[in-house]
């Protein structure tokens, strides 16, 4: 034993001290006690008196001596009475009868443990406790020695070297706690089942995987299957009754319910023992809690396969190269845009697939160096734009693909934005072309617009127009470099049909320009060798023939609100003429009469010409307030019976004069009875104006007038032989400030058939007329006798 | 009338307007002479006699005024011509074809038979009865 202990050695040995059962203590002391009563009591006197116990006592001393520990002995006051033992020998002369405990341990102090130990050993209470000493470790044991009276004379004790014993008790322990710390971090728990006892033994950290406090465990296999999620519970019990019937270990998944109600997963692994008859005696093995991991590997897969359909559904071409050239991912997309065959994406080279694009694209030596200096610079990102020999267009981006800081490889993106650049380029062409169709100039600009067309639609482009109801070719353009040609107008075309036909080799397209509904021209465009034009090309022609149709038509309105002023200004010059006409005569006549100018040979003549004249000048004024009024919707009407014979009759009567210098023979015929309610101021208008003309054009040929009714229907029917009237003018006589003659040969406003027309139109009925040039008119009218408006 | 008095040329389409200025021309001594156009005028004076002054309207059928004129310029350029129009351009033609005067219509009958008189002055007048 060392010498002097300090009080902070003393706290660092490790006294381990507990009570045990006296009935063990008892045992384990029993020789002890017994034998050193004997040396105690008797000393060498007994030893020399009695060779045979000399014997035995010198065997009983050999054996203390060499004892791998210590005996020893106390008197009440813990001075040591004997001590015996290897451990006596070795280490300390204090440890010697004659030394107290107190020296031994160099220290007086009552609650030190092992002399409280002592003190209660003496006291009658059996003490065992471990001590470190001198840095090995011994198991003491202290009872009370009792005199033969049974008075305690202090205290025995012996020591046992435990060294190795404890040290194989600490690899154990920490072997153990580090299985369950490992159990523990591993969220592993094990368990053995001794079938026969039906006792399941869970190790805490099973208990904790299941939500349990340590022992809150039922102990048994049904305890175990209760908590067993219901939808797995079939399948446990499966596994483990292969498992015993097979005798062979086994490994399955499972869920759990946890004593909170939260679903576990649990991945057991167990074996099965046998005993030597080969019968299942014990399940024992480990559970494994992957709640956590399986809950991390679905997310994972969850994720996984988003990416995957995200990828996938993307409407981009995707594609991933490593560093290493090797493709490591890319979508249906991508294959399907850059038209990469099965096999070859199979092979996930990009150089491969490089090479295979190559002759695909219009500049490929651009695209090949761009994408070799992106893969030398692999911190780059790129956005740039391919185009292909067939008119395909792509955006391509790229960026570099990291993992943390280090980048791995490099993502590329292909968007097929062909038709998004189409449309660009057909916007900004109809842009173009609406511009140019703009100008009221619409031949030239037609021409222009053609020359825009091509080769943006094709290699050639045709423009007929009709005019007179025939097609004429405006124009013919041809792509610069290639043949002339020049399509013929396709008849479905003139049918206001839109069509795609070939034409020979070329594809070919026709739309028409349509105008109020009518046709007025086509457009025809050729193909390229490459194109086929399709119903998207089509439309797009119709809608740019939609914008030359407007031109046309604008075109014409301009032209005819042209014409319209010039027939304004025409009118007026004519009006002011055929004004001027008669105040010059009646001017005339009145001066020369009060100037005495006039013979009274030649007076009633000059009168007649006054009358006349004056007739000429109020039906002027009439003509001129019957435009205004017309033309302003504000005609009325005054609805009365009237015979038409009669009407016709008194218009012949007062055009008499004309008549005669005219020299047209004149009939009038009557049929049916020509009675209907209409404004009868109105109808000597519609007859006057009708007979007027007649006279005028009728080149002093017999003009016929007839008047026919038949069942309600009134005819007025005017007949002349004379200039009759030019095919072309038949549909615009009854327009205002319209003539079929020209006003040096024939005076007038240009407004009786208009007159005619709105007069008859008003009074419900039509009015219509046949001609032929130099063979005379025929207009004829048609009234109901009832009114019908 | 005087067979030897001054003779004018009346040519105008309007039938009123040649029969008045016959009867007023010929009440200051003229003999006149009407012309329905100016192919009537011009055939007129191709078959007889030149006028000692022509009164034209413009604006007539089959040949107007200012076609008559050009064509009578040719032949007679030294021939008296008045114009009596009431076409609006009338006085800007009258310039270009070198008539001697333009009357516009309505025009008042004093005017009319001082511009006569003016360029051919008649020899007698015979009053009116």
């Amino acid at each position: 034993m060392r010498g002097k202990v300090t009080r902070k050695e003393q706290t660092h040995k490790r006294a381990r001290l507990h009570s045990i059962g006296r009935p063990a203590l008892e045992n384990r002391l029993h020789w002890a006690n017994q034998g050193l009563k004997t040396f105690h009591g008797h000393g060498d006197l007994l030893m020399t008196q009695q060779s045979r116990r000399f014997q035995g006592d010198r065997y009983v001393r050999m054996l203390f001596r060499q004892l791998p520990g210590a005996v020893w002995t106390t008197d009440r006051d813990l001075r040591l009475t004997y001590v015996a033992g290897r451990l006596a020998q070795n280490v300390s002369v204090h440890a010697k009868p004659g030394m107290s405990v107190f020296d031994v341990l160099g220290t007086r102090e009552p609650t030190n443990p092992v002399i409280a130990c002592h003190r209660a050993a003496i006291a009658g209470e059996p003490q065992s406790f471990e001590y470190e000493f001198n840095g090995r470790w011994y198991k003491v044991f202290v009872e009370q020695l009792t005199e033969d009276n049974g008075d305690a004379a202090g205290c025995i004790a012996s020591a046992f070297d435990i060294t190795e014993q404890r040290a194989t008790q600490e690899r154990l322990a920490r072997s153990e706690a580090l299985v369950a710390q490992a159990q523990r971090v591993a969220h592993i728990g094990s368990f053995e089942w001794d079938i026969a006892k039906n006792s399941v033994v869970w190790t805490d950290e099973l208990h904790r995987i299941y939500g349990l406090e340590p022992g809150q465990f039922g102990g048994t296999y049904e305890a175990f299957l209760e908590r067993v999620h219901p939808d797995d519970l079939e399948r446990t019990k499966s596994s483990v009754f292969d498992a015993l019937r097979n005798g062979l270990p086994f490994v399955y998944d499972h869920r759990i319910i946890r004593a909170d109600g939260r679903v576990g997963v649990l991945h057991t692994r167990g074996d099965v023992i046998a005993d030597k008859d080969g019968q299942a005696v014990r399940v024992a093995g480990c559970c494994w809690d992957v709640t956590k991991l399986r809950e991390t590997m679905d997310n994972l897969e969850r994720a996984r396969s988003l990416l995957e359909a995200t990828i996938e559904a993307t409407a981009d071409g995707l594609l991933v190269v490593n560093r290493e050239g090797s493709v490591t991912t890319r979508n249906q997309r991508f294959l399907s845009l850059w038209r990469i065959p099965p096999d070859l994406a199979a092979e996930n080279d990009d150089e491969k697939l490089l090479a295979y694009v190559f002759d695909q694209l219009e500049n490929p030596d651009q695209f090949m160096s761009s994408t070799r200096e992106l893969y030398d610079h692999p911190e780059r990102e790129s956005v740039d734009v391919l185009y292909f020999n067939d008119g395909r267009v792509f955006e391509r981006y790229s960026r570099p693909q990291r993992i943390g800081m280090l980048i791995v490889g490099r993502v590329w993106s292909f968007r097929d934005v062909t038709e998004r650049e189409k449309l660009l380029r057909r916007a900004l062409f109809l842009a173009d072309a609406t511009r140019l169709l703009s100008s009221l100039d619409v031949e030239p600009a037609l021409d222009s617009v053609a020359h825009l067309a091509v080769p943006f639609m094709g290699d050639g482009c045709a423009i007929d127009l009709l005019g007179n109801g025939q097609p004429r070719r405006l124009l013919v353009v041809s792509r610069e470099g290639m043949e002339s040609f020049s399509p013929e107008l396709h008849s479905s075309v003139m049918a206001g049909h839109s069509t795609i036909y070939t034409m020979g080799a070329r594809s070919c397209m026709a739309v028409p320009l349509v105008v109020k509904g009518a046709v007025a021209g086509a457009m025809t465009f050729i193909g390229s060798r490459m194109r086929r034009y399709n119903e998207q090309d089509l439309e797009f022609a119709e809608t740019l023939a939609r914008r030359a149709a407007l031109a046309v038509e604008n075109a014409r309105l301009y032209r005819g609100v042209q014409e319209a002023l010039q027939s304004r200004d025409e009118f007026l010059a004519i009006a002011a003429h055929e004004i001027r006409g008669p105040i010059t005569s009646v001017h005339m006549a009145v001066q020369g009469l009060q100037k005495g100018k006039v013979s009274a040979a030649a007076a009633p003549r000059i009168l007649e010409i006054i009358e006349r004249e004056d007739r000429r000048l109020a039906r002027f004024v009439d003509e001129l307030l019957d435009l205004g009024r017309m033309q302003s919707g504000q005609m009325h009407f005054n609805f009365e019976e009237v015979d038409l014979g009669d009407v016709v009759r008194e218009a012949a009567g007062t055009l008499s004069s004309d008549l005669a210098r005219s020299g047209s023979a004149f009939s009038i015929s009557t049929e049916g009875r020509p009675v209907g309610q209409w404004d009868r101021f109105r109808l000597e208008q519609v007859a006057t104006n009708l007979l007027s003309n007649a006279i005028k054009f009728g080149a002093g040929k017999p003009i016929a007038v007839a008047v026919r009714e038949h069942r309600g229907l009134t005819t007025l029917e005017v007949q002349d032989h004379g200039i009759g009237i030019p095919p072309g003018m038949l549909n615009r006589i009854f327009d205002p400030f319209e003539r079929a003659v020209s006003v040096r040969n024939y005076g007038g406003l240009g407004l009786g058939l208009f007159i005619v027309r709105t007069i008859v139109e008003g009074l419900g009925g039509t009015v219509r007329v046949e001609s032929k040039p130099n063979a005379g008119s025929t207009f004829t009218v048609e009234l109901q006798a009832e009114r019908t408006s | 009338m005087r067979q030897n008095n001054e003779l004018v040329l009346v040519v105008d389409d309007d039938e009123d307007i040649r029969e008045l200025l016959r009867v007023v021309l010929e009440a200051d001594g003229y003999r006149v002479k009407v012309a329905v156009d100016g192919l009537d005028a011009w055939e007129q004076i191709h078959a007889g006699e030149l006028p000692a002054l022509i009164l034209l309207d413009l604006m007539m059928p089959r040949m107007d005024g200012e076609h008559f004129l050009k064509k009578l310029r040719r032949r007679c350029p030294e021939a008296v011509v008045i114009i009596l129009s009431g076409h609006d351009a009338a006085q800007k033609k009258a310039g270009e074809l070198k008539a001697a005067r333009c009357l516009t219509k309505p025009v008042e009958l004093d005017d009319l038979l001082n511009a006569v008189k003016r360029f051919a002055p008649a020899h007698s007048k015979r009053d009116v009865a």
